[in-house]
């Protein structure tokens, strides 16, 4: 920018010729502030995290090898899937932990969406397992628990999937509201040329 | 503030709000030139203007949450910047420091109102030359980022006061030119 098409506050802001050495500092720490850094507690959890999914893997790996013949092909399948969504947690943690930071709009999402693969998981597990007990009580006590776990699992979803879109739905509301403002402005400039 | 700007820092904290980096990143580069100018404008010792600005992005970004108006972003930001800094002051000095008034309003000639202030380089010379009490609200009107009313909402004061203190930090600082400028001839 030219130097006469500056404003005055610009120019009084170019009087002040800060220390290079200082603002380096500076810099550097409110970057790692800004990045959400992963602190102690943050980084245990999402090392119990990937130690859990290593753990689903290799269980739910393991029973969809091993389980007999007789075994229903279905629930083979969900093993399997288990095993897949163990996988899914182990990518994800070591990705967070790789990068050392937490993006707080897309690594929580994939954390409730992961939360919810694994309510509905062993959701399909308990029901797999209770079709096959001979004692229906226990069955239907099974049963019971788990519509228990699933409902609270749906609420706690959809209300950050609400919260999520109100953000976001308000977020581009503003957009179009600032596109809009910005217009008014050029045409009211133009107007008066 | 016009529409199209307060609709700009409504995005903006809402965006900071979600934990958006590049959002965080904008308001940080947006706003620190202009809060370090003013914060340098409290304390005399640079390094300390620093810590004092990094410890002012520390409080905006764990209450931008918690800030109910985001239209009035501006004002919250100079309010955490001057109350950061009040608090280093504190610690450092005495409270009296910035609430004081100087004396170097006490020879000002009523004629002096037919300085204009538009040379930026003489401004800044001579907002260092003045007492932190002119210092202070004369710094918030150059920056040209917040309305009489903000003023008085960072300040903590009337806007009737405001515009007092104004006029007498004007009065203040052409003395300090005039005698400046006198000095040269």
């Amino acid at each position: 920018m030219n130097e006469s098409d500056k404003t005055f506050r610009e120019k009084l802001l170019d009087m002040e010729k800060p220390n290079a050495s200082y603002k380096k500092q500076y810099e550097m720490e409110v970057l790692a502030m800004v990045e959400k850094k992963l602190t102690g507690w943050t980084k245990l959890s999402h090392i119990v995290g990937l130690i859990m999914g290593l753990g689903f893997t290799i269980l739910f790996g393991t029973m969809a090898v091993i389980v007999p013949k007789e075994f229903p092909i279905w629930g083979r399948f969900l093993f399997a899937l288990g095993a897949v969504f163990g996988l899914a947690i182990i990518i994800v943690e070591v990705w967070i932990l790789k990068k050392g930071t937490i993006n707080l709009k897309k690594d929580e999402m994939a954390m409730a969406g992961l939360g919810w693969g694994f309510v509905v998981i062993v959701s399909a597990a308990v029901l797999v397992f209770s079709g096959q007990l001979a004692d229906r009580i226990v069955a239907v006590h099974m049963l019971v628990s788990l519509l228990f776990y699933l409902v609270m699992a749906a609420v706690f979803m959809i209300r950050a999937f609400i919260q999520r879109s109100e953000l976001n739905t308000r977020e581009k509301l503003l957009e179009v509201e600032y596109r809009l403002a910005d217009l008014a402005e050029k045409i009211e400039s133009k107007c008066s040329e | 503030m016009n529409e199209k700007q307060a609709i700009y820092y409504e995005l903006l904290v809402l965006r900071c709000r979600q934990g958006q980096k590049d959002a965080l990143e904008e308001l940080v580069r947006s706003w620190e030139q202009r809060l370090f100018y003013y914060v340098r404008r409290l304390v005399e010792d640079e390094q300390d203007a620093w810590q004092i600005l990094q410890e002012t992005w520390v409080k905006v970004l764990q209450g931008i949450k918690k800030l109910r108006e985001p239209r009035k972003l501006p004002s919250w930001l100079y309010t955490i910047a001057r109350n950061t800094a009040i608090s280093h002051l504190r610690t450092k000095y005495t409270a009296r420091v910035l609430l004081q008034r100087d004396s170097d309003s006490c020879d000002i000639e009523d004629n002096a109102n037919n300085l204009a202030f538009e040379d930026a380089e003489q401004v800044h010379y001579g907002l260092g030359r003045i007492s932190l009490y002119h210092r202070e609200v004369l710094t918030l009107f150059f920056l040209q980022d917040l309305s009489i009313e903000e003023i008085a909402e960072v300040l903590g004061i009337p806007t009737g006061t405001v515009k007092s203190r104004l006029y007498h930090a004007r009065q203040a600082l052409k003395a300090v030119l005039r005698k400046e400028a006198k000095n040269y001839e």
